[in-house]
């Protein structure tokens, strides 16, 4: 029904035929008046010199047609033709619709309404004893700026930069004492390609992030979805998620340690009430083959938050008037989701994968703490490995080197994320 | 107004770095890492009046103290800044590596002519020792022992502690069998405790220079283990317990034994409400050959080799006093009269209290004592065999103890050199 509307709104269209069918349509949508962009036509007072309803109402009645039925397509001409407004093409439906009901409101184009044209002053003249001021203004604004962001670029420069530098530096050397450092051209990193050790650790960080990519980017997604749509509680829902986000990382791990205890642990204390008279005893971190989706079961449940944050405003961005459309044209959920959702959101998600993917081999905190690399170095990963290399086994030029490798190894992929954008970007 | 104020803030500075500056000069600050944290109150104030002791004994010195707990990382990266303490505790197990990278003074000047050395056992001084040169001074000692749950054994009419492994494997049987849901003991997967049973299988780790852990007595001991584990179910059936899910289960009754040192019980009794006074503690079984040993291990100070040689006078002085008969007598009284729990790992491994009823457990526990190689690559080469021996023989009931064993051997061969 509601459709019908837009398949009839043309190019031309008298008054006449506009207030029919909006009374139509509001008569036909009296308990859809949330979503529809008709209901906005409610609001809009109509000046009593451009269209007089009433004595239209009266016409109407008179000749016992129903507005929408008297403008149907065939009979339009028929229609008195005094206020006929033209409407290009390019706009969409919804735009038009706007267009005519801004004229109708007011009788002319926004642009003609006197109360809201703007009066022009002319520019001050330029003279040239202001320009020396002019200088010394601008000179002035760019002194302030460079010493407001000084501070914070020191402590970055100091903080940031300083250990990147220093560990490149270190990556060449090798320490027999703290004092006498030798340097070792690229020994240390010939050494990272043919160590098992790394590699192993790659591989556990690659599976972690792959999880991580695969239930950390999906699972947030559904949930802003839920949260979107949700009409009751979504603020408290958006705060419950995001409050593990805000929980530190060394107290949760122990929490959810505790959790996973294969002996005494709440998760397979719960499990065990579904299956009475046998106590589920699973090795959430003890045994190997689980290990890592444990730890990436705990990493997205502290990194879920962020990314519920992040969709929700990819799809705040979203026009409304796609989805009011598709509402019109009986779209389901699922159609929504399908064609207007995950489009809209692609780079969103782009930006959520990478995200989670370099945060997923930089996890540490939770591996360290929960099972520090076990059982049967299981579970070591790239960040805990070069830990222990530098502190454990004290190979401090080593682990620089790994760190170092580690690095680029994150620059390619941060890069590749961004060509993939630059390109992604050209081809629209 | 903006050059005066910038003018006031130079003044304001330039005096607090005179102030300071005089301050230090006035004083030699000699920053200390052995403060007791604010939790144990107790124990901070025996620690505030020594240090007050001391700061008049030496009047021109002002100790700066700070509670730490060793970490590998952070000691490293302060002693690596050069800001590191003049005086700290560490773990004696990690001074050869800690020495190997130059953070640790060498001690022997001081040392050779203190009288006290000849006091402290000749374990304990192997453990600081590198190629004849000593890099810390023992302080505390400790043994491993096991801890029983008395309540447990009471309940189960056991009437005394395991004396041999074979013991063990009884009284788990007679404890699951009375008490279905607690276990007889539970052993982590670490070379710290795994050692003590090397030891009593007639083995070591560490001889000539080489390391040797594809011995005979290496598989006995993993054996011994792993039967405990999946043939005796004297352990809970858990894939893995580390040391704090022990502890936990042990205070918590599930567990009638389990190893450990004593300084571990106040802890337990304050992370896990456990009840000191249930606990016994008792040598470690003998082996099957009838080998009873255990290890020593304990802290030790040591000086920052960066500081200037009068401090490192002055640090040597401070661990003089902190080690001399009357401070670890005064200490002992005081700890009575605040009604402190006394455990031996609280004294000076050379104590002259050792005749006292508080350290009889530990009386005699020198004469089986062994000392872990003090080879720098050990700490490195402990954590790969967790990880690669003990927690698969945890996880893996059909192991083949040789083939792992040999695994372990070439990969170290390959990665240290050994």
């Amino acid at each position: 029904m509601s459709d019908d509307i837009f398949g009839k709104v043309g190019n031309e269209l008298s008054e006449n035929a506009i207030s029919g069918m909006v009374e139509e349509e509001l008569r036909s949508h009296k308990k859809e008046d949330a979503s529809l962009p008709i209901i906005k036509l409610k609001l809009a007072p109509t000046a009593e010199s451009v269209v007089d309803i009433a004595k239209r109402r009266e016409k109407r009645e008179k000749s016992q047609v129903s507005g929408f039925q008297s403008l149907s397509s065939s009979n339009l001409a028929k229609v008195n033709l005094v206020n006929v407004i033209k409407l290009p093409d390019t706009l969409s439906q919804t735009q038009k619709l706007k267009k005519v009901f801004r004229y109708r409101r007011y009788g002319m184009q926004m642009r003609d309404v006197p109360q809201l044209r703007r009066e022009s002053k002319p520019l001050p003249e330029r003279r040239k004893q202001d320009f020396g001021k002019l200088r010394r203004y601008r000179a002035q604004k760019k002194r302030l700026g460079l010493g407001l962001i000084m501070p914070a670029m020191i402590i970055f420069l100091l903080f940031s930069w300083m250990p990147i530098f220093k560990t490149f530096s270190i990556a060449f050397q090798k320490f027999q004492t703290i004092n006498s450092a030798e340097y070792v051209g690229l020994s240390n990193f010939l050494n990272i390609l043919s160590d098992a050790k790394f590699w192993d650790a790659c591989l556990h960080s690659g599976i972690l992030s792959a999880i991580v990519i695969v239930l950390g980017t999906w699972l947030p997604l559904f949930l802003a979805l839920y949260i979107y749509e949700a009409r009751h509680g979504s603020s408290l829902m958006k705060v419950l998620y995001f409050i593990p986000f805000l929980t530190p990382a060394v107290p949760a791990a122990i929490l959810w340690k505790w959790m996973y205890n294969q002996g005494f642990g709440v998760i397979n204390s719960l499990l065990s009430l579904f299956t009475p008279g046998h106590q589920v005893a699973i090795g959430w971190l003890t045994n190997p083959h689980l290990v890592l989706l444990s730890i990436a079961i705990v990493f997205i449940w502290k990194n879920t938050g962020w990314a519920i944050l992040i969709y929700m405003a990819g799809l705040q961005n979203i026009p409304k008037n796609l989805f009011e459309d598709a509402a019109l044209n009986g779209a389901s959920v699922a159609s929504k989701i399908k064609n207007i959702i995950l489009p809209s959101l692609v780079p969103v998600i782009m930006a959520v994968v990478f995200i989670q993917i370099i945060n997923g081999m930089q996890v540490f905190s939770e591996v360290y703490i929960m099972t520090n690399g076990g059982p049967v170095g299981s579970s070591e990963v790239i960040a805990t490995y070069m830990y222990k290399k530098a502190f454990l086994y004290m190979d401090i030029g080593y682990a620089s080197g790994v760190a170092v490798f580690f690095l680029f190894l994150l620059v390619t992929i941060t890069l590749f994320r961004m060509n993939l954008s630059n390109a992604r970007k050209a081809a629209k | 107004m903006k050059k005066t104020a910038a003018l006031a803030i130079v003044f304001a500075a330039l005096f607090f770095l005179q102030a300071r500056a005089q301050d230090e000069n006035a004083s030699t600050v000699l920053t200390v890492w052995n403060m007791p944290s604010a939790a144990d109150k107790n124990q901070l104030d025996v620690w505030g009046s020594e240090t007050e002791t001391f700061e008049k004994m030496f009047p021109g010195v002002k100790i700066k103290g700070i509670s730490r707990e060793y970490k590998p990382q952070e000691f490293v990266s302060v002693m690596a800044s050069g800001k590191g303490p003049d005086v700290a505790h560490i773990p004696i197990t990690a001074i050869p590596s800690m020495a190997k990278y130059g953070f640790l003074a060498r001690l022997n000047s001081f040392t050779d002519g203190w009288d006290q050395k000849d006091y402290m056992p000749a374990i304990m001084w192997d453990s600081v020792k590198i190629d004849n040169d000593v890099y810390g001074i023992p302080y505390d000692s400790y043994f491993t022992t096991l801890f029983y749950r008395k309540d447990i054994f009471d309940k189960c009419g056991i009437s005394g502690p395991p004396k041999t492994w074979q013991d063990i494997i009884t009284i788990s049987r007679e404890i699951s069998a009375k008490m279905p849901d607690t276990w007889g003991i539970a052993l982590p997967p670490d070379m710290f405790y795994f050692i003590d049973f090397i030891w009593q299988a007639g083995g070591d780790v560490y001889s000539q220079g080489k390391l040797n852990l594809n011995s005979p007595a290496v598989i006995t001991a993993l054996k011994f283990w792993s039967d405990l584990k999946f043939r005796y179910k004297a352990m809970p059936p858990q894939d893995i317990l580390y040391e704090s899910d022990i502890e936990q289960l042990f205070s918590a009754g599930k567990i009638a034994m389990m190893p450990g040192v004593a300084k571990q019980l106040p802890v337990m009794a304050r992370r896990y409400g456990l009840d000191i006074s249930n606990v016994v503690i008792v040598p470690l079984p003998a082996g099957d050959g009838g080998a009873q040993a255990w290890h020593a291990g304990g802290e030790a100070f040591v000086i920052n080799d960066a500081i200037s040689p009068e401090k490192k006078k002055l640090a040597f002085e401070y661990i003089k006093f902190r080690l001399s008969p009357l401070t670890q007598l005064s200490r002992f009284m005081m700890m009575k009269q605040l009604g402190m729990i006394i455990f031996p790992g609280d004294f000076s491994c050379a104590t002259n209290l050792i005749n006292r009823p508080e350290f009889a457990n530990v009386k005699g526990l020198l004469s089986y004592a062994h000392a872990e190689p003090t080879y720098y690559k050990w700490p490195m080469i402990r954590e790969d065999f967790n990880r690669y021996v003990l927690e698969k023989v945890f996880t893996d009931s059909d192991v083949d103890y040789r083939q792992v064993l040999y695994d372990f051997m070439e990969r170290i061969k390959k990665e240290y050199n050994e």
